[in-house]
């Protein structure tokens, strides 16, 4: 619990932050746009990471986002947290990506030629991002999990991601999802179940 | 039963979301199962490890391939606008556009003329009100729809004589007979239960229209009575009287020292005379305005002065019952 509220301190820190960026780009100062980027392209990332399963189409996403914040933002009224706007457009592209049908297709194709071929590039990508102190087992266990998430429903693998993965707050995936928060804390149950059975056995 | 409902209140007992009664309901229910407490424990162990996941960092390159790419949109967005029409040529393109609308609605609103001048309809009713917002008829210069009938000599002539001391005057004059058919018309139309109408009362006029009317409507009023309404034996005798009433113009102007200059006819339905033109001096214009108000009521009365040394240009418009009908609005 005091990760997820550290967690959530630190958005509210870029929130301010994010949302004075806007201001300055707004008003002329291009090099804003840089900072923004720098600052949530991290977050925004490991967000497109874990909903899409794949670190290429994650990337491709996330620049995408980024694109559409530029193309936006003069649009952007302060009525929410910028955190929550940036993170509504990423679950939207990431929407619109999985529901794709050259992503499904891709997907398939994947899984029949070669069902192992999947994990190994997700051990290569693992291999970019390898903590020097992270444990070999704990990378094993992180492929399963991630793996175990990409099987759940797509409803269910949002709500999961932003709550547990990203500890964001009941009210904010409500906000950011345009879901009611009785509709969140079910289908989060929910995933949570469903994780719990796929990963019977090995947590 | 309990075993499901409780699984299902786990995941918000975890988060700590539960009101007192249910975590309570939750907790105690834990207690003597053992199956939902290991529920629990491994739905808690699930929700770490999710929270463990170590963030996978994106590439390198990641900043330098959005600027490559908001680049490429930009070119795109460049190339675009230019296949398509930009604003540089829009907007001639729409000035030109209105300018041809333009253009064709002025052509056309010229070519369109009247053919009953609405003016000259007005009989007395209606020429009150008009009296009460134009006070004086008097203009020192004709109105343009007007100055349209004439021919092209008499208005280079009265150009001419605006340069040398000359004056037009416009009046109305409805003939005695004339008169007393739109007292009949009033008090046939004050009478509630009255028989059809005779075919003597045909030439009675209903009220008269209102100068505003739609000239498109008059037209199609105009040949619609002219379809209906067959000329009687009344009808002649009121036409002869409204050449009569010419010839008298005629006599009195040339009797004060001026001449007709020109006579105007309706063309439809009747083919009478509706606007006299008479030039005469203001020497005798005193006299001539006095032989006219015998012929019937003249309105309005201009008073001009004979010392003024005038060439006084007089344009009579006569009203008769027999002019072309228009229909009353009373709206």
């Amino acid at each position: 619990m005091s990760k997820i509220l550290d967690d959530e301190n630190m958005e509210d820190q870029q929130t301010r932050n994010g949302e004075e960026l806007i201001r300055a780009f707004q008003s002329g100062e291009t090099s804003a746009f840089d900072t923004l980027v720098t600052m949530y392209k991290d977050t925004v990332f490991h967000m497109c990471f874990r909903m899409l399963g794949d670190y290429q189409e994650a990337d491709d996403t996330a620049q995408e986002v980024f694109v559409k914040v530029y193309t936006n933002i003069k649009r952007f009224r302060f009525e929410s947290a910028f955190s929550t706007w940036l993170y509504r457009i990423t679950v939207n592209t990431c929407k619109n990506k999985l529901t794709s049908s050259e992503f499904r297709h891709r997907d398939k194709m994947v899984r029949l030629n070669n069902p192992l071929q999947d994990s190994k590039s997700f051990m290569e990508i693992e291999d970019k991002s390898r903590s020097p102190h992270a444990a070999l087992e704990e990378k094993e266990r992180s492929v399963i999990i991630h793996k175990a998430i990409q099987e759940l429903p797509e409803e269910q693998k949002i709500v999961v991601v932003l709550r547990d993965i990203h500890g964001l707050a009941y009210e904010e995936i409500a906000s950011i999802t345009g879901l009611k928060s009785g509709t969140v804390k079910s289908r989060l149950s929910r995933a949570r179940l469903a994780l719990r059975q796929q990963l019977k056995g090995v947590i | 039963m309990e075993c499901e409902r409780i699984e299902k209140l786990l995941s918000e007992y975890i988060d700590d979301l539960l009101d007192l009664q249910t975590k309570t309901f939750v907790e105690s229910h834990l207690q003597s199962c053992a199956q939902c407490s290991k529920s629990l424990e491994e739905l808690k162990n699930i929700v770490q490890e999710l929270r463990k996941l170590e963030p996978v960092p994106p590439p390198a390159d990641f900043t330098a391939n959005v600027h490559k790419r908001l680049a490429e949109r930009s070119w795109a967005m460049q190339l675009f606008k230019s296949m398509f029409v930009p604003i540089k040529i829009k907007l001639p393109l729409q000035f030109a556009a209105a300018a041809i609308v333009a253009i064709i609605v002025i052509t056309l609103s010229y070519k369109i003329k009247p053919d009953v001048e609405v003016t000259t309809r007005t009989p007395e009713v209606m020429q009150k009100e008009r009296q009460q917002e134009q006070p004086f008829m008097d203009k020192s210069a004709p109105e343009p729809e007007k100055q349209d009938r004439l021919s092209a000599v008499a208005s280079k002539e009265e150009q001419a004589e605006k340069k040398q001391n000359s004056r037009i005057i416009e009046m109305t004059l409805m003939l005695k007979q004339d008169i007393r058919d739109f007292a009949l018309a009033e008090r046939r139309k004050g009478t509630a239960m009255e028989k059809a109408e005779t075919e003597e009362s045909t030439d009675v006029q209903p009220l008269p229209a209102p100068s505003s009317l739609k000239r498109k409507e008059a037209k199609s009023l105009i040949q619609k009575n002219k379809a209906i309404q067959p000329r009687t034996k009344k009808q002649a005798l009121k036409e002869q009287g409204s050449e009569d009433a010419v010839a008298q113009i005629k006599t009195l102007a040339t009797r004060f020292g001026g001449t007709v200059v020109d006579i105007e006819f309706y063309s439809e339905p009747t083919d009478k005379p509706k606007t006299i033109t008479v030039k005469i001096p203001s020497s005798g214009y005193e006299n001539f305005l006095e032989g006219l108000k015998r012929t019937g009521r003249l309105q309005p009365i201009v008073e001009v002065p004979a010392q003024a040394n005038l060439m006084i240009t007089v344009r009579i418009h006569l009203l008769t019952s027999l002019a072309p009908e228009l229909p009353y609005d009373p709206g």
